[in-house]
Parts: structure tokens; sequence; C-alpha cells
């Protein structure tokens, strides 16, 4: 008797093992499906910045990607605990798109050895890197041949030099890290703690002594000894205009130099800099500063030329404004100057708009700046001559046509009349947009409101509801299309329609990602939008989640706009590099023959190969659990399925020699739902044999039953208050349902297989296609062939997961062997009408009852 | 000339209807008005269903006339027959019909959702695959049946019809 107890002992704990396994990959599988949902919603959050309605800076951008970095990485490593090495290939996609979104980032450039100090003459624009932008400029315009003040740059590498000397670099670091820049009061606590940090840094002496020398050598055998000190930070005036940011000190003496010169390098440190440059993608790091020491110009008049009216380009003009004095009031808005338009044709005045100028701002020689009045008979008179204005016209076009793009100028007229360029930097032409105020609505008749917009704007057009894929192809061009859940079969209609709207769904759907590449107003979970009449005219309101009756093709023009909110300032630039590696769904159906690893181009490609490669995974673990029978529950019911529970979130031990539960005692919400409807439809029940006296049973040959005697193989669960795969042997045809069942739309989904029969395959293929068409009504998206079906639904919420299940419950009753009546076409129709509408799955324009 | 055998003549099981024992007999009725058969370039709707059990066993068979028996409402087969023949009595006068059409169809549509398996009749005989056609004539005169299932090893292959009988008694007399 030892062997048999030792036998016995071994499958017991080859039955634990077993069990243990099967709670493991359980527990991954809840992992995956749970990162992925997380992944989804930061990737979902992204894109809805990306659209440029929102505040946001690389701060968010670093911590957005390295969550679903992070993400990603757990649900490749879950896969592959859960398949194993089939999805070790994951690992080499990842890598591939990291390395193409690491391009895309802005790297933590190198500032590169150089002088501490390079005079104008040395310079031309490929030394941007070194000296910045604004420095580089001056002395490219030098080379041009045009007129500029004289001056030396101050270099980054100076910058760094005084940054290592003083180990500014990780304090300042730290500060901005933990910065939020929507809090305005931290931005200026943090400002003011780097300044102060900055001008309490002593400048080294080698590089004190390195400025002074230029400054001696730049002003030798002058005798104006002023200047100018001008920050030019290094990525300053190229992509990003940091107009304004930095410090800029007019006028300046000798001894204040040094002094100056860090007060500069302080102030790319102000709370509107700091501001600016998170909100534009630029870490500080990146953004070394230079400064430029700029002879100054005592200027009668000064200021700005732009080679095309910015907001008019279209208009042929080289736009100048103009004051008297330092240029300074014109930039900081404290004058309004004389503007004259020069045609960019033949360069003549073609109109000036002289501005009352009663102030100037003078740089008197014992320096600073000054402001005075000026002289009444002054104030109204033009601050520029025709011929400057043509004069400044024919430089401004010069240097447009020398960088390629139109120029935003700083210039100055000195008082012997010698015009001086200052600066140049591409200008930003923008182009209006509607800022027309909300649409009236008042007069529309309501049909609808609420849901969550997924892709703001707004859309006519006639009703067309989309129950499932099948009906896509017969969506008619403009329509409005109203889908029972946003699935993705969905894409293939989208470019045919105007708007869309979906009885459930959330942002992080499949389809909003779809919705919002292609611009389509889109609306989920309107409840009610089964109701909206097939074929009538509507308009959705997606910005306003409202549904109007009638076209109302001025809301749609009103509302244009914001769903091409897409902007091209820098940041929002720099969101979209990243997220072209990260967002876009390639891999759409996992039937295609390139769903596979190795198609996987973005990390929204790998969840989404996971996600579904999970659940399958999931699925054949927990159909070939083994020694099943050593640690599952026999569920008593009157229904003669001997159906056995596996629960993968309970101990089993816990169930103290229990080996069978009631239906009552069901403990999970998808399991509930599925058993209910099963429930509902009666099992068949032969009459007492006394009844059926006299009868004979005859087998049948013209049958293909496979000779296996009813229920042979026990059915089974495998459940957790969540989750349920059920297996099921139904006389003559299998079925395994598994259901995801959480509050998270997006985790949830319900697979059915549904497999053989015992009539001929000809009314077997006859009730595939009869399942087909009523799981189409309920939205799932089935693929069949021959008499084998598989059909999903996902991203429901979890009211309409029970729902489904419910009637999944019947309908798995409803086609018990009902394969055997199927003898033709007609009659399978007439099955087919009669359970959809059995299961009140009737479309309201087929007419109810 | 030679006669015919019964499997020459029956139709296959593949292509006649028949209904597991649980269904309704609304679905039987769908089933015979939804199938027709074809056979010889004719064709005709079903007059009698197989019935199977869930072994895919043949349990017995269902005629029209049984099924319209099971449709008469309980509130009729619960009163003795003299009475429900009154009933219907209008040949003296139509408008004494006592039964509102609304109450009827009500009552039918109740007894449609029976299963079949309460008005089916047993099989009391068959006929082998091998036979020929005077057997299965003699078969269905003696049990007064007009459909014989066919069995081939003892299993049901197919059925034989006595309109397909009469068609083949046609050819053979009137050639």
């Amino acid at each position: 008797m030892k062997w048999l107890r030792n036998v016995f002992r071994s499958g017991q704990e080859e039955a634990h093992a077993s069990l243990r396994a099967l709670h493991e990959k359980f527990s991954d599988f809840l992992t995956l499906l749970e990162t992925n949902n997380h992944v989804l919603k930061i990737i979902s959050d992204m894109e809805e910045k990306s659209q440029g309605e929102y505040l946001f800076d690389i701060n968010y951008i670093r911590s957005s990607l390295a969550e679903v970095r992070i993400g990603v990485r757990e649900i490749i490593d879950k896969m592959i605990a859960l398949g194993g090495e089939p999805y070790e290939a994951l690992r080499e996609q990842y890598a591939a798109i990291d390395a193409e979104i690491e391009k895309a980032l802005p790297g933590n450039r190198r500032i590169e050895r150089d002088d501490f100090t390079i005079p104008f003459d040395k310079l031309g624009r490929e030394r941007a890197s070194s000296v910045g932008s604004k420095n580089a400029q001056l002395g490219e315009m030098r080379k041009l041949g045009l007129p500029t003040p004289d001056g030396f740059a101050i270099s980054a590498w100076a910058y760094k030099y005084f940054v290592d000397a003083n180990s500014l670099q990780a304090r300042i670091s730290k500060r901005i890290e933990s910065l939020d820049i929507k809090h305005y009061s931290d931005l200026m606590r943090v400002s003011e703690e780097i300044r102060a940090l900055v001008v309490s840094s002593p400048v080294p002496d080698e590089l004190a002594e390195a400025i002074q020398k230029s400054y001696s050598e730049l002003f030798k055998g002058t005798s104006s000894r002023r200047f100018s000190l001008r920050s030019s930070a290094i990525g300053e005036d190229t992509l990003f205009s940091f107009a304004g940011q930095y410090a800029t000190f007019l006028n300046v003496g000798e001894d204040e130099l040094i002094a100056r010169y860090r007060e500069v390098l302080a102030s790319k440190f102000t709370p509107q800099a700091i501001y600016y440059f998170l909100s534009h993608s630029l870490t500080e790091s990146e953004l070394a500063m230079s400064v430029g020491c700029v002879e100054m110009v005592d200027a009668a008049s000064s200021g700005v030329v732009y080679t095309r009216d910015p907001v008019k380009p279209e208009n042929g003009c080289v736009l100048i404004n103009s004051i008297f004095g330092l240029g300074k009031y014109l930039v900081d808005g404290t004058l309004s100057p004389d503007v004259f338009c020069v045609s960019r044709d033949d360069k003549t005045l073609r109109e000036s708009r002289l501005a009352k100028k009663t102030v100037r701002l003078t740089a008197p020689a014992q320096g600073g700046t000054v402001e005075e009045c000026v002289p009444d008979s002054m104030q109204q008179t033009a601050s520029l001559t025709e011929e400057q204005a043509t004069l400044l016209a024919d430089f401004a076009l010069r240097l447009e046509k020398h960088y390629g793009g139109p120029q935003d100028i700083e210039w100055a007229i000195d008082h012997e009349g010698k015009l001086f360029l200052l600066q140049t930097r591409p200008l930003r032409i923008v182009s209006p947009r509607t800022t027309a105020a909300p649409p009236d609505v008042s007069g529309f008749r309501l049909l609808m409101a609420g849901g969550t917009v997924v892709c703001p704007g707004a859309g006519s057009g006639p009703v067309f509801h989309v129950a499932s894929t099948q009906d896509l192809a017969k969506v008619p061009d403009g329509a409005v299309l109203v889908a029972p859940h946003p699935f993705p079969g969905l894409i293939t209609a989208i470019g045919r329609a105007n708007a869309l709207v979906a009885r459930t769904g959330s942002v992080a759907s499949h389809m909003a990602t779809i919705a919002r590449e292609y611009c389509i107003p889109t609306l989920v979970g309107l409840e009610d939008a089964g109701a909206l009449p097939a074929g009538e005219s509507v308009t959705v309101d997606a910005t306003g989640a409202a549904i109007y009756a009638g076209a109302h093709p001025e809301l749609a023009m009103a509302r244009r706009p914001e769903c091409e909110l897409f902007d091209d300032t820098a940041i929002i630039g720099l969101l979209n590099k990243t997220l072209i590696h990260i967002s876009p769904l390639n891999l759409v159906h996992p039937g295609d023959s390139d769903f596979i690893p190795q198609s996987c181009r973005t990390f929204h490609d790998i969840t989404r190969f996971a996600h579904q490669k999970a659940m399958e995974e999931m699925f054949s673990t927990g159909k070939d659990v083994k020694h099943k029978e050593r640690f599952s529950l026999r569920l008593k019911s009157d229904i003669p399925l001997q159906l056995n529970i596996i629960y993968v979130d309970q101990d089993f031990s816990q169930y103290g020699g229990k080996s069978q539960i009631g239906e009552n005692e069901i403990e999970s919400i998808p399991m509930k739902a599925f058993w209910d409807g099963f429930r509902k439809e009666k099992w068949p029940v032969r009459p007492p044999s006394g009844d059926f006296k006299g009868f004979v049973t005859v087998m049948t040959s013209g049958m293909t039953a496979q000779g296996q005697p009813e229920f042979s193989e026990n059915s089974f669960a495998v459940l957790s208050k969540e989750y349920m795969i059920l297996s099921l042997r139904m006389g003559f045809h299998f079925t395994t349902i598994e259901a995801m069942c959480t509050q998270e739309p997006s985790k949830n989904y319900i697979r059915m297989k549904y497999k053989d029969g015992g009539a001929s395959i000809d009314r077997r293929v006859r009730r595939i296609k009869l399942i087909v068409d009523v799981l189409s009504k309920m939205g799932f998206e089935n693929s069949s062939k021959g008499d084998f079906l598989d059909a999903m639904i996902s991203y429901i919420g979890a009211d309409t997961v029970c729902e489904k299940l419910r009637l999944l419950g019947r309908i798995n009753m409803m086609t018990k062997q009902l394969d055997m009546a199927l003898s033709n076409d007609a009659i399978a129709e007439w099955y087919t009408r009669d359970y959809i509408k059995k299961l009140g799955l009737q479309d309201a324009k087929d007419g109810g009852s | 000339m030679e006669l015919k055998r019964a499997g020459n003549i029956m139709i296959p099981l593949d292509r006649y209807p028949h209904i597991p024992y649980w269904f309704t007999l609304r679905q039987a009725i769908a089933e015979m008005e939804k199938s027709e058969l074809e056979t010889n370039g004719r064709k005709s709707l079903p007059r009698i269903l197989l019935v199977f059990d869930e072994a895919y066993k043949l349990l017995g068979m269902v005629r029209r006339r049984d099924i319209l028996r099971g449709l008469e409402p309980k509130f009729l087969t619960s009163e003795p027959l003299e009475y429900r023949k009154k009933l219907f009595n209008v040949k003296v006068d139509p408008t004494l019909f006592e039964l509102s059409s609304e109450k009827m169809v009500k009552g039918i549509r109740e007894q449609a959702e029976r299963p079949v398996s309460e008005v089916m009749l047993p099989i009391v005989a068959t006929v082998d695959y091998a036979d020929n056609i005077i057997k299965v004539i003699y078969e269905m005169v003696d049990n007064n049946v007009s459909l014989l299932p066919v069995l081939q090893d003892q299993k049901v292959v197919g059925v034989v019809r006595s309109v397909d009988v009469f068609h083949e008694a046609a050819r053979i007399l009137l050639e």
C-alpha cells in the first residue's frame, strides 16, 4: 500500500505545483492588463497634450516617456513570462523604437571647448553653438558687409568654465527639476534662489582677465568707451525666439563689465525665462549662455524691421517700426512706433503712419540710460527719413535672401545718421486663427447631450448605425457614424464619416487615438446614442458634447479650428516627434499575417500585440491546466453539465475539503452573468422514460458525431472575481468564453470560441453563420472559418460586459444542437431573425416588438 | 423490369429536415414551412419531421396534424369533447362563435412553446436500404404510415415517403 500512497502524494505535489503555476500566470496576466491600461492612459494623455490646448513642459514629456518606457518593458516581461521564448523578439523591437525616440529628444548637448572671448570679425553663423545666435549673426552680417557695431562674444565655454568653477550645474538642475511651472510662486522662488546663487559666485580670474583683454582691444584708439552687454543664449533666436527673455545692459562702462556679465548669466533664470525654456522643451543644461559685448550705438532713432507683415504676409510690404532714441522703448512696448510700409518690389515707401512719440531713451556719457522728453515740435515728425527707410528695407531684404526666410531685425541710427543693424533672427509668421465667439446653438433642437469628448469639433450628416464590421462597407459618405462601442474595425469607415458617436468607450481606446489622428469629431459614452433615428440628418457637436437635429454646417465650420488645433510651437513639435514612435497603431487585426512582434513599430503596437497575445496565452493556459480535478470545485446545478471551477484568486485550502459549490455561491462577476443567461434558457429535459414508451431509438449514420459519448470530458471554469475562462462541452459543440469585467473599460473584454457540432458540416456552418449574425448585432468582431468561430469585443463598461455575457449564456443554450435543425438557408435565416428578436437585439429600424 | 430499392428512392438524411425533441412546436412549424424538398425536379414541403435525441438517435416523428393537435389552446383541451364540438358549431349561426380571435391566438401561441416530444409519434417501422419497393409499400400499408426511416447497418441514412413510392409505382405502371 505504501507505493500507492507515494503515487498519490507525488500526484498531490504535482497538482499543487500546477495550481501554483496557474496562479502565477494569472497574476502575470493581471499585471500585464493593468500595465497596458496604465500605459494607454499616459499615451492618450500625451496625445491630448499634443493637440495644443494644455500647458506642459519638457519635464512632462520626460516623465511621461519614462512611465511609458517602464510600462512597456513590464508588459514585455510579463508577456514572456506568460508565453515564453516566442515573445523575446519584443525586446529587440522595443530597443529599436526606443532608440528612435532617443534621437527625437533633445540630448544634453555638450559645450565644445573654445576661446573665452571671440571678436565679431571672426564670427559667422556657424559659430552659433559656441557664441549663441545673436552674436553669431552679428558676425555673419559683418561678413556680408552690412553695417554693425563692433564687439566681441564671451563664449559658452566661458559660461561652462564659470559654472564648473563654482559647481553650479547640479545645484541649479536640482532646483529646476522639482519645479511645477503651473505654480508661479514656485517659479518665483526657484528663480530667486538660482539668481542669487549665480550672482554670488565669483568669476574665475583667468576668465575675468580674458574679458578685460578683449575689452581693451575693442576700444583701442576710440574715444567712446561705452558698450552694451547682451545675452546670446545657445539655441536662442533660432527655432525658439526667446525674444526679450534675457537681460541686456545698455551703456555700460569698463568698471561694471564683470559684474554685469554675471548678471546677464543670472538673467537666464528669471521666472519668465525659466518658464519659457521649460515650456519650449529646452533644458537649462543645453542652454549655455554666451554674452555679447557690443559697442554702444548712441541712437537718434531705432526700431525693428520685419521683412514681411507677420499677420498679413501676402501684402508685399517690408514693415518698419521706428521711435526716437534707444530701441528698448519699442520692444518693451513703452511707445507706439511710427510704422513705415516699404514695397518689397521696388523698395519705395508705400505708407507711413506716424505716432506721437513723447519720450525717448538716451545713453548719457556717465552711463546707464535716461528717459527724456521729445521736444513738442518733434513728437509727431517721422523718426525715419524715406531714404533711411528705403536703405533699411534694402538691408533687410538682403538678409532675408541670405537666410532664406523672413527676418526680424533690430536697427539703430546714430546722431551722424549712420545706420547699424544690431540683430537679426527668423520671423515667425502666424496665420490668423479664427477666434470667433462660441457658436450660437440656441435655435437648434437638442436631441441628446453628454458623453466624453474624444476629439473636439462638430460634424453633420445622416445617422448611420454600425453594429459590426459587416456594416462598415455600407457607410455612406458624410455619415454620422453611431456605434455601440468604438471597435477597431471602424477605422475602415472613418474616412467617410463626418462625426463618430459611440454608446460606450473612453479616451484610452484604440479608436479614440485614430479618431484624433483623423480629426473626426467624436463623442463616446453617450448611452442613448442607439436611439438616434437612422438616416436622419443630425449635427454632432463633440466640443459641446451635444447632438442636434438637422444639419448645421455653420456649427461645424465654427468648430473647425478646434479640431485643427495642432500647433507648431517647439514643445508641441517635440511631443509630436516623440509620439510618432509611441502612439500610432499599425497592428490592428490579430488575424492578419503581420500581427507579429517584428511588425511593432511603436510602443502602442507592442502593447496592442502583447494585450492580444496575453489573452490567448491565458486562454490556453487555463484550458490545459493539469491535475485540475484535484483542486477544483464541482458546480451543483440541475443543468447536467459536469462543471469544475478553479479559482485563481482564492486559496484552495480554504475550502476545507469542500468539493462542491452551489450556483449562488459563484464568486465571479462575469461567470455569474453568464450562468444567469445560461439558466434562463432551459436545458432540454427528457420526458420521463415512461412517456417514451414504445419509442425505439435508432442510431444515425448521417451525423458526424465523433462517436464521443456526451459529456465525456468535464467542462471547467477558471475564475477570479473579475475574470473567467469557461470551457463548455455542450453535447456536440465546444465553446470557450473568456471575459474580464472590471471598472476600467479599457481592461475589459469578452472572447468566445465556438466549434464543432453533431450535424453535417453544412448545418454546422449555418449555425456558425447564425451566431455570427447574432453576435454582430451585439457589437462583436467575428472571425469564422467553417464551423469555427472566434468572436471578440473589448473596451466596454462592466455593465455592458455582464449584459453581453448573459446574452452569450442564452445563445449557448439556444444553439445547443441547433445545427441539427438547420437543413437549409431559409430555415437558418428564420432562426436568425427569431433569435435576434428573442434576445432583444433587433434595431429600432427593424421594427420593434 | 428491375424493381428499385429503398436506398434508390429515399431522401438522404442530410437533406431531410429534423429537429431535437426539445424544440418547440413553433420551431417545428418553421422547419416545415421553410424546408423545400426537391426530388426529380418536383418541389414539395415536408409533411413529417424526424425527431432526434441529444445523442443523435432517432426518437420519433411528428406530422402536421400532430402539431395542429398540439396547438389546441389549453382552455379547450381541458373541456370535454362534446363541449368543444359545440363551440365550433357555427352552421346554425356564424355569429354564435363564442371565442375571441385574440384569446384563440394567445392560446395557440402558448401551446406553440411546447416541445415536440409531447406530440411526436414513435417510429413503428423501418425499412432496410436494400429492401425493394414492394417491401416498402407493404410496411407503409401495414403500419398505416406515410414515411419510413431507411436503415443501413442499423443506422438511419434517409427516409422514404409514400409520395416517392407512389411516383415509383406510377413509373412502373404508366410507362
